[in-house]
Order: C-alpha cells, then sequence, then structure tokens
C-alpha cells in the first residue's frame, strides 16, 4: 500500500517553538497588556474620528500578529497555516472592500444617510412593550 | 476519540501515545501536520464568519456615525477593559498549558487550563452584568430599543450590531471552555507527550481565536 | 469506433474481483457508520439522486403550470412555493454535495494513490450534516410553505408569516457539511499524496476539486451568518436589513451572494474537473495545456470571489461598484476561456471514442460557451438592466448551472461507473438518453433565452398570450429531459446488477483510479502503484499498448 508521505511539501515543523523556555509567552503577555493600555489611551487624545479608528485598527492588528505568531505558534509554523491564516484575512478586506466601496459612493437618493428615522415617542416604549414590529415606528 | 484503554504509562509519566491512523501509517509527521493544518482552515471559517458582522458595523457605523459615536460612551469602559485583560490573561494560561503538554507536564497543563476556563467563566459573568444593563436601559436592537439618551438617529443599529457580535463571540467563549474543559480532563489522565498534544493544541488555537475576534471587537465597540 | 468495452475483452474475459469495498460488511450498520470514503460516496449518491428526483418533479410542475397563460394545474401561491423548492432542493441539496461529496469523495483518495480522506469521521459526520440539513430544509418548505424563493431576498423573507426559519437552519447545517467536506478535501491533497504524486502530477479532477473546496472553506461560513441574520430577523424584527430601521437590504444582499455567487463554482468547478479527465480518456490523447487547465481552476476559484456585486446591478448598488464587478466578472470568461481552449486543443487529432460520456463532453462544451458567452452579456451592465430578473437570467444560468453541471455529473457517472459498481452499463441506450437529455435541454432553455429577451418577468405565475408559444416549446423539451433522465435510471440501475462485468479498465484511460479492480478493495490498491507516469498521458512509450500509437501526441 502507498505509503502516504508529503511529497515534496513543507519542511518537517520547525522544532523552535518546542525547545523555547515559557518565559516568551510572558513577554508576548506583557506586549499585549501594554498595547490594550495603549490603545485605551489614544483612544482618549482628541483627534478626528477617523484617525481614532485608524489608530485603534493598527494597534489591534499588532496585537493579532502577535496573538498569532507566538500564542498559535504560526511563527515557525507550515507554510500552509500561515497561507491559510492569510487568505483568510485577505478575503474579509475584499467583501469589506467592495462592501464600504458601495456605500460611500451609492447616488445618494438611495443611501440611507440622508434620510434620518422618524422620531420615537418616548413615552409609549417606557411603559410598554410595542405590540407590534410596526409600533414604534409610527 | 482514541481508545485510551490500550494505552499503558510510560516511564516518563504519560500514556504512550495513540498508533497513527491507519491511512497515515508510517507517516506520522504528515498526520501531525494534516491535523493541524485541518484545525488552521477551520480557524479560517471561523474568521469569515465573523467577518460579515464587521461589514456590518463598517456599513451601519458609515451611516450613523453620530449614533456610533454616541452608544460607544454608553458602554461600560470599565467592565470592556477588564474583560479584554481577562482574555488576553486566559490566552496566556493556554499558551502555557499547551507547552506543558508538550512537554508531558500533563498535571500543570490541567491546573493553567482550569485557570483559563475560570477567566472564560469570568468573562461571560461581567457580559453578563453589561447585558442585564443595557435591557434595563432598553438599549436594544430593532424595536425593543427604548434608550432616550443616544438622539441621533440609527441607535438601534448600534445595538444589533453589539448584540449580535458578543453574542456570537459569547457563544464562541462557551464552545471554546467545552473544549478546554474536555482537554483538561485528558490532561488529568495524562494523555499528553511530546508526541501526541494535537487535542490541546487545537483547543488552545481556538481559544486564542476567540481571543483575536474580541481584540478587534473592543476597541471597534468600547473605544472609537 | 467500437465500445471501448472491447478494448476490456482483448485480455481475455473480465472477472468481478472476489473481495472489494462493496461486499466488506454486509450489515446496514457496515453502511450508515462506516469510514470508508468509498461507502460514504455511495451514501451521497443514494441522497443526491433522491434530491435530484425530487427537485425534477418540482421543475416539471412548473413547467405544466406554465403550460397556458392562466391557471393550469396549481394555484399562484402554490407556484412560488414550488420554484422556491425547485431552487433550494437543487442548489442546496443536490447541485452542490453533487460531484465533489459523489466523485470526490470516491475517486480523490484513489487518484492521489492514499487509503483515505484526512479525516474519515468528519467525512461521515459531514454526511449526518447533510442528510439532516436535506431533511430540515426541505420539511420546513413543506411545512411551512416558504415561498421567498431560494434567494431569501429581504425584505420579504423577513416579513413574510410562511416560515423560513427552519429552511434557513437547514441552509446552515448543510452549510457546515460543506465545509467539512472541503476543509478534509484540502488536507488530504496536502499530507495524503503517495510517492511519486508531485502537486503538478495530480490529475485535474482533483486541481479542480482543491479550487472548489477552497471555496467552500472561505466563502460558506459567511451564508451561515447571513442566515442566522435572516432567521433572527423574521423573528424578533431586529432591523439589520430593514431601511425604516436604519439597516441596509442592500447588504444582505452582498453577504448572500459572497457566499452565492462562488458556489456557482463550487458547482461548475468539478464538472470542468470531470470533463478534463473524460475529454482526455475518451480522445486518447494527453490532455492539451495540462498546467494551464490547473492554473485556472485555482484563477476561477480566485476570481470567482470577486465578481459577487454583478447580482446587484439593479439593487440599489453604486455605480462605482457596478462598473468594478462587471470588469471582473468579465475575467471569470477569460480562465474559463483557457479551459475550453484547452479541451478543444485535446481534441484535436485524438482517436475519438464516441461513448456515452462523449457525448455529455460534446453538450458541455455547447452549454459552457453558450452560457458563458451569456454571461459575458449578463456583466455588462447597460444591458443587465434590460435582462435583470427576466427568463433570459433564468435561461443563463441554467445553461451553466443545468447545461454544464449536469452533463459534467453524467459524464462522470458514466465515465465511472464501472470503476465504481464493477459493472458497464448498456451502451446504446446511453447514448441515446444522452442525445434526449442534450437536445430536451436545448429545446427548454433556449426558448427561454427567447421569453426573457421579449421582456418575460420570471417567477411569474402568469404570462400574456403572446408567450405562450415559446412556454410551449419550453415545456415540451422539459418533459424530453425527464425521459432521458428516466431511461438513465433504468438502464444503470439495471446495469448494476446484471450488467457485463467491467474488469479493471474498461476504458483503456490512463487515469490513476483505474489501476486498481473495479470495484476497488476496501484499502484502494491490492499493491501500491508506482504512478510512473503523468495522469493523462496516452503517449506510446507509457502505455505500450499498439491500440494507442496513433495517439501520440506531438
Amino acid at each position: 500500500m502507498a505509503t502516504p508521505h508529503a511529497a515534496g511539501t513543507e519542511p518537517a515543523h520547525s522544532h523552535a517553538t518546542h525547545h523555547a523556555s515559557a518565559a516568551r509567552y510572558f513577554v508576548v503577555w506583557i506586549a499585549l497588556l501594554t498595547l490594550t493600555v495603549t490603545t485605551f489611551g489614544v483612544s482618549r487624545i482628541p483627534m478626528s474620528g477617523h484617525m481614532h479608528l485608524a489608530a485603534a485598527i493598527f494597534i489591534a492588528c499588532i496585537k493579532v500578529f502577535l496573538v498569532a505568531c507566538f500564542f498559535m505558534h504560526l511563527w515557525g509554523s507550515e507554510g500552509t497555516n500561515k497561507l491559510v491564516f492569510g487568505v483568510s484575512f485577505f478575503f474579509v478586506a475584499t467583501l469589506l472592500f467592495f462592501v464600504l466601496a458601495d456605500v460611500a459612493t451609492r447616488f445618494t437618493l438611495t443611501n440611507s444617510r440622508i434620510r434620518p428615522l422618524p422620531d420615537i415617542d418616548q413615552s409609549i416604549l417606557q411603559h410598554q412593550r410595542p405590540p407590534s414590529p410596526e409600533a414604534p415606528a409610527k | 476519540m482514541e481508545a485510551t484503554s490500550a494505552r499503558v504509562m510510560t516511564a516518563e509519566g504519560y500514556l504512550a501515545p495513540p498508533p497513527t491512523p491507519h491511512h497515515y501509517e508510517g507517516n506520522p509527521a504528515a498526520h501531525k501536520h494534516a491535523v493541524r493544518f485541518g484545525m488552521w482552515l477551520f480557524l479560517a471559517t471561523e474568521i469569515l464568519l465573523f467577518a460579515g458582522l464587521f461589514v456590518g458595523y463598517a456599513v451601519f457605523r458609515t451611516d450613523f456615525p453620530e449614533a456610533f459615536d454616541q452608544a460607544a460612551r454608553h458602554l461600560s469602559l470599565f467592565l470592556g477593559t477588564t474583560n479584554t485583560l481577562l482574555l488576553l490573561t486566559s490566552s496566556l494560561t493556554v499558551a502555557l498549558a499547551h507547552h506543558n503538554a508538550e512537554h508531558g507536564k500533563n498535571r500543570n497543563a490541567f491546573w493553567l487550563l482550569l485557570v483559563s476556563i475560570a477567566m472564560g467563566g469570568g468573562f461571560l459573568c461581567i457580559k453578563a452584568i453589561e447585558y442585564t444593563e443595557k435591557f434595563r436601559e432598553g438599549a436594544l436592537p430593532g424595536r425593543f430599543f427604548a434608550f432616550s439618551e443616544i438622539t441621533a438617529p440609527g441607535g438601534p443599529m448600534f445595538y444589533v450590531v453589539y448584540f449580535f457580535a458578543t453574542g456570537l463571540h459569547a457563544l464562541h467563549v462557551i464552545v471554546g471552555m467545552s473544549l478546554l474543559t474536555w482537554v483538561a480532563i485528558r490532561c488529568w489522565h495524562k494523555e499528553f507527550s511530546p508526541t501526541h498534544y494535537a487535542p490541546v493544541e487545537n483547543a488552545g488555537l481556538y481559544w486564542h481565536l476567540v481571543d483575536l475576534v474580541w481584540i478587534f471587537l473592543y476597541p471597534l465597540l468600547y473605544l472609537v | 469506433m467500437s465500445s471501448s468495452a472491447s478494448s476490456a475483452a482483448a485480455g481475455g474475459p473480465a472477472v468481478f474481483p472476489e473481495h472489494h469495498y462493496l461486499n466488506n460488511g454486509t450489515t446496514v450498520r457496515s453502511w450508515l457508520l462506516t469510514l470508508d470514503h468509498k461507502r460514504i460516496a455511495l451514501l451521497y449518491l443514494s441522497v443526491v439522486m433522491v434530491s435530484f428526483l425530487l427537485g425534477g418533479i418540482f421543475a416539471m410542475v412548473i413547467r405544466l403550470e406554465l403550460l397556458t397563460p392562466g391557471p393550469t394545474i396549481i394555484e399562484a401561491l402554490t407556484y412560488n412555493r414550488m420554484f422556491t423548492l425547485h431552487g433550494v432542493v437543487m442548489i442546496f441539496l443536490f447541485m452542490i454535495p453533487a460531484i465533489p461529496a459523489v466523485f470526490g469523495n470516491f475517486f480523490l483518495p484513489i487518484m492521489i494513490g492514499a487509503k483515505d480522506v484526512a479525516f474519515p469521521r468528519w467525512n461521515l459526520v459531514s454526511f449526518y450534516l447533510y442528510f439532516a440539513g436535506a431533511v430540515l430544509a426541505l420539511w420546513g418548505m413543506l411545512n411551512g410553505g416558504t415561498d421567498t424563493g431560494w434567494t431569501f431576498y429581504t425584505p420579504y423573507s423577513t416579513t413574510t408569516a410562511q416560515g423560513v426559519l427552519p429552511v434557513l437552519l437547514g441552509v446552515f447545517v448543510i452549510g457546515f457539511s460543506s465545509i467539512l467536506t472541503g476543509l478534509n478535501f484540502i488536507v488530504t491533497i496536502h499530507t495524503l499524496r503517495a510517492p511519486g504524486i508531485t502537486w503538478f502530477k495530480l490529475p485535474l479532477f482533483i486541481w479542480a476539486l482543491y479550487g472548489t473546496a477552497i471555496i467552500q472553506v472561505l466563502a460558506t461560513p459567511v451564508i451561515g451568518l447571513v442566515a442566522m441574520l435572516v432567521a433572527a430577523e423574521s423573528a424578533f424584527g431586529f432591523g439589520f436589513f430593514d431601511p425604516a430601521r436604519g439597516g441596509d437590504p442592500v447588504l444582505f444582499q452582498h453577504l448572500f451572494w459572497f457566499y452565492s455567487h462562488p458556489a456557482v463554482y463550487i458547482m461548475v468547478l468539478p464538472a470542468m474537473g470531470v470533463i478534463s479527465e473524460t475529454i482526455s480518456a475518451y480522445s486518447r490523447k494527453n490532455i492539451f495545456g495540462y498546467s494551464m487547465i490547473a492554473a485556472s481552476s485555482l484563477g476561477i476559484a480566485f476570481v470567482g470571489f470577486f465578481a459577487w456585486g454583478h447580482h446587484l446591478f439593479t439593487s440599489g448598488q453604486s455605480a462605482f461598484d457596478a462598473g468594478a464587478f462587471a470588469v471582473i466578472s468579465m475575467l471569470v470568461g477569460v480562465f474559463t476561456a483557457i479551459k475550453v481552449f484547452n479541451w478543444v486543443g485535446t481534441l484535436y487529432k485524438g482517436a475519438i471514442a464516441f461513448t456515452a460520456p462523449y457525448a455529455y463532453i460534446c453538450g458541455f462544451l455547447f452549454f459552457l460557451v453558450f452560457g458563458g458567452m451569456t454571461g459575458i452579456a449578463l456583466a455588462t451592465v447597460s444591458l443587465d438592466i434590460h435582462w435583470q430578473d427576466t427568463y433570459f437570467v433564468v435561461a443563463h444560468f441554467h445553461f451553466i448551472m443545468v447545461g454544464a453541471v449536469i452533463m459534467g455529473f453524467l459524464a462522470g457517472l458514466h465515465y465511472w461507473f464501472p470503476k465504481m459498481f464493477g459493472r458497464t452499463y448498456h451502451e446504446g441506450w446511453a447514448l441515446v438518453s444522452a442525445a434526449l437529455i442534450v437536445l430536451g435541454f436545448n429545446a427548454t432553455f433556449i426558448p427561454q433565452f427567447l421569453l426573457g429577451n421579449a421582456g418575460m418577468p420570471r417567477r411569474y405565475y402568469e404570462y400574456p398570450e403572446r408567450f405562450q408559444a415559446l412556454n410551449v416549446a419550453s415545456t415540451a423539451g422539459s418533459s424530453l429531459l425527464a425521459i432521458g433522465f428516466i431511461i438513465i435510471a433504468i438502464y444503470l440501475g439495471f446495469a448494476l446488477k446484471y450488467g457485463p462485468v467491467a474488469g479493471p479498465n474498461p476504458w483503456g484511460s490512463r487515469g490513476y483510479e483505474w489501476m486498481t479492480p473495479s470495484p476497488p478493495p476496501t484499502e484502494n490498491f491490492d499493491v501500491t502503484p508506482t504512478f510512473a507516469h503523468p495522469p493523462h498521458d496516452y503517449t506510446e512509450d507509457a502505455v505500450g499498448d499498439p491500440d494507442f500509437a496513433h495517439a501520440r501526441t506531438t
């Protein structure tokens, strides 16, 4: 019977992680905590909303990189695993890009942004749950 | 999965690894790679599963920037940050458990997993406190929305995204805790060794993924 | 060209092997709890065929109803339920698992020299998830009267009183099954190739399955999420897709088609893989442009992800997105054309055996090119505005999804039937039914192109008198199709028990799967094959058979 053999595939799993001491995990953990505090601090700096968003996503990406590479051992793992991880983020970005491109460039009349919602009659809602889905919109 | 009854205790103090499945016979390295690779592919599906919610967040944030700004300020920053720290720390203990299991130190791994599960439980408790608060305020999605402090249009849309995203994430926390419990029991029985630790590794990978999702959710929902 | 069964007889009468996967355990339990990929493939085959029968019956009801302009045999509401049933059953229950889960499960491990797929248990789980999802979706539709169409467009699906929850849950569960199959295939191809089978010695069917599996893994989770969101919407009215609450119905269409457009390639890529296998075997010639066909499989899988917006041209999507998606959609045509040219190049100067599978290959090429070209036309935004939601679109996607995919499925079924069951079928009847199906298909859907162009909208219960002639033609064609399928069921069913013994390689094929007895043993190969030659290699030296001397490539 054919012996399964990953013919010509990836080099054997790097054993770097096997010999690393547990200390590296603590270093990564400290870095993650620091970045959490940083992202919190940055969000308190007065900036435009876009800058806040960009900064928050940038820091989140660094944290994801750290967790993926070290806690999840992607660093030194088989190339296929890195590829899978990268490709999945690529397709998330694709989905985000085209949907946002749509929302951002829509003909204004079809864009929900310009049509504010009708005000909600708060007095009704304080006392009773709306009986039907249409009730609060009236 | 593997029949544990037939496995004997080695001198090093852990059970001998189960035999390689018949279709990988003679090539345990390929089997090891297959198991890890399969898990990564599964994680890719999880990432794409959450993608739709992030897209929803992006669209509604573009449509209703003021409402999202107001609503974010009404979330408890303290509870959110505490939860972030809890999850990050539980990721550390899971990574350490993996490290210990890989070196055959099953008991250490067991206790570390137990701590991780406890932190997962803590996360859920805090989440429950936050949810209770939202229900009390009427800061709820769609037709249940009755929160007077958000004046800009689109307030309910923030809470749709908030509850879907954190709810789906909480569901993943529960699944992750179950997986960790399952491997913790196997650690207690000293099943893992330098040549057989894939279940700890894969359960750990799942837990780290839950962490990854939260790393994005935390700033998007609570901070910006 | 006489029937290729004669080439098997050249080496003496073929003998049915004594031990094979079919008789290794005969209890019900040994089938229902099997971990053997070949038996799981047969489990899939049985459920998939039942689904196809159901979907076909629903289609016939629709066609009969449209025979006359007014009410014919069913009421308007029943009509809506019928096309929903037809769509959901054919797409989720039949087309998506048809080739990957049946032929992929059966032949992927054999074609790479493995004993099984990477995770046999998950393979079985995948089958039962599919089964459970199928039962749930069917029950939900029959019981709840779902009438949204298979696309579940909001706001109708979130506001209708008809039950959509069980169907959505069923779709969600089937999605899990699809993910597991795809995941299993990718890992198997990466880690279980036998020594000597390098990436560029993989059979082209495997390359097609690889592309398919990538789509299954990356796109399916999104429809899972969409199904959950729509279910929550219809249960609680959260307003995710409801513009009155600030939601966005176009967002639903984005998320839905992010899966459902690539899903077309989940259906058609494996069919293309089958054609690559069979076209080489029946023209007795090396496949032309192996690496190009392999690369274009991945190319289609990749580009297919960026084309979803062409379903939203008239839905309020921005002009910028529409333009971008139109251009990208046309790129799919480039990769498809690469395949078509290579297939035709394979036929050139080949020693063609005009068997039933070859007839399906011809049908496939015609339908794919015709369907593909109308697809290019539909991807043009300005033209699409005229054709959107008319029978033109219906005819277009039936040419690809029924024309191409079913031709691929039938070609594979006939080509591999001797390998799977060890017996051959009656070639004459096979050719008759193939002719009926190809003709019937054209008669069914070419009138629909004309109807659509004349402005008949899809999913309408009644239509003006002037459309009747073409509708009658379409219904008549679908009856031919049905007769063709019934003939296939009869002679294949007969061949299962009484067909002549096939022998290991009745077609004289050079594919790796023909190097083992028919039906294969449980372990797939009795002795380790050497895989000395590349797949699809019909050169004289490799074959050493004078019959093939004239089919040498130059």
